[in-house]
């Protein structure tokens, strides 16, 4: 965590609010604010965002991974079928079979 | 219809088969030559199958009938000059060859058939067998 900004104040009504942002280890940025009737409630909250927004991200499940693309059939497969199909649709050497 | 049915066509049965003259498991270099002739089922396990052994001489005798013994000692030679996994024809050959093919599959219907001679030059029959017949032209 780094870059943590917070700031309370009290308001004209007797609450408090209060305002916190910071930086993740992952650079991920995040920010609160709110107002509560004690400062000691609104340290209470700034501390709960903390912790939540610093727990261990949970590990992605197999659903949430991005799909790895499909390997496509190497050249050669496909060459390989596309002759097979050519020369046996025509079995070239008997063209009265290709003719018919 | 077997290209063996002339002279075999006692022993013919089966559906017709994809038959390589040099099985495919002798040469995966001419697999994909056109010197593949529409065979029956049972003159292909004749000729090749692992399971009977094949060996049966009737293909030789009908390719050398038909195409000269100079034919066999081409494709033999072709055979012995791509053993082993470096025979695999590479991906631009294969390229090369599937383009040819299609050329010669869209002119099917102005090709020389019935002539062996002229459907061998044009390459209907693989380029072993057109490399054999151009030097036969040449040498005379």
């Amino acid at each position: 965590m780094y870059g943590l900004y917070m700031e309370v104040w009290s308001n004209d009504n007797g609450s408090y609010s209060f305002k916190c942002s910071f930086f993740d280890e992952d650079d991920v940025s995040h920010a609160t604010s709110g107002t509560a009737k004690t400062i000691k409630q609104c340290y209470e909250l700034i501390e709960n965002f903390i912790e939540i927004a610093n727990a261990p991200k949970p590990k992605p499940t197999r659903a949430d991974r991005p799909k790895k693309p499909k390997k496509s059939k190497s050249e050669r497969k496909q060459l390989e079928k596309l002759l097979e199909e050519i020369v046996k649709k025509s079995f070239f050497g008997e063209m009265e079979v290709c003719a018919s | 219809m077997c290209i063996l049915a002339d002279i075999d066509g006692g022993r013919c049965g089966g559906v017709l088969n994809w038959g390589h003259f040099i099985p495919r498991n002798k040469s995966k270099y001419l697999k994909y030559d056109l010197a593949t002739f529409a065979q029956c089922g049972a003159h292909n396990m004749m000729h090749d199958s692992k399971k009977t052994g094949g060996g049966d001489p009737i293909f030789s005798l009908w390719f050398c009938k038909t195409f000269g013994l100079d034919a066999l000692d081409a494709i033999s030679t072709e055979q012995r000059l791509h053993l082993g996994a470096s025979g695999k024809r590479s991906v631009p050959e294969l390229r090369a060859l599937f383009s040819d093919y299609t050329k010669l599959y869209d002119n099917r219907y102005t090709a020389p058939i019935g002539n062996i001679k002229e459907m061998v030059l044009s390459g209907y029959y693989g380029d072993v067998l057109k490399m054999c017949y151009t030097k036969r032209v040449t040498v005379g």
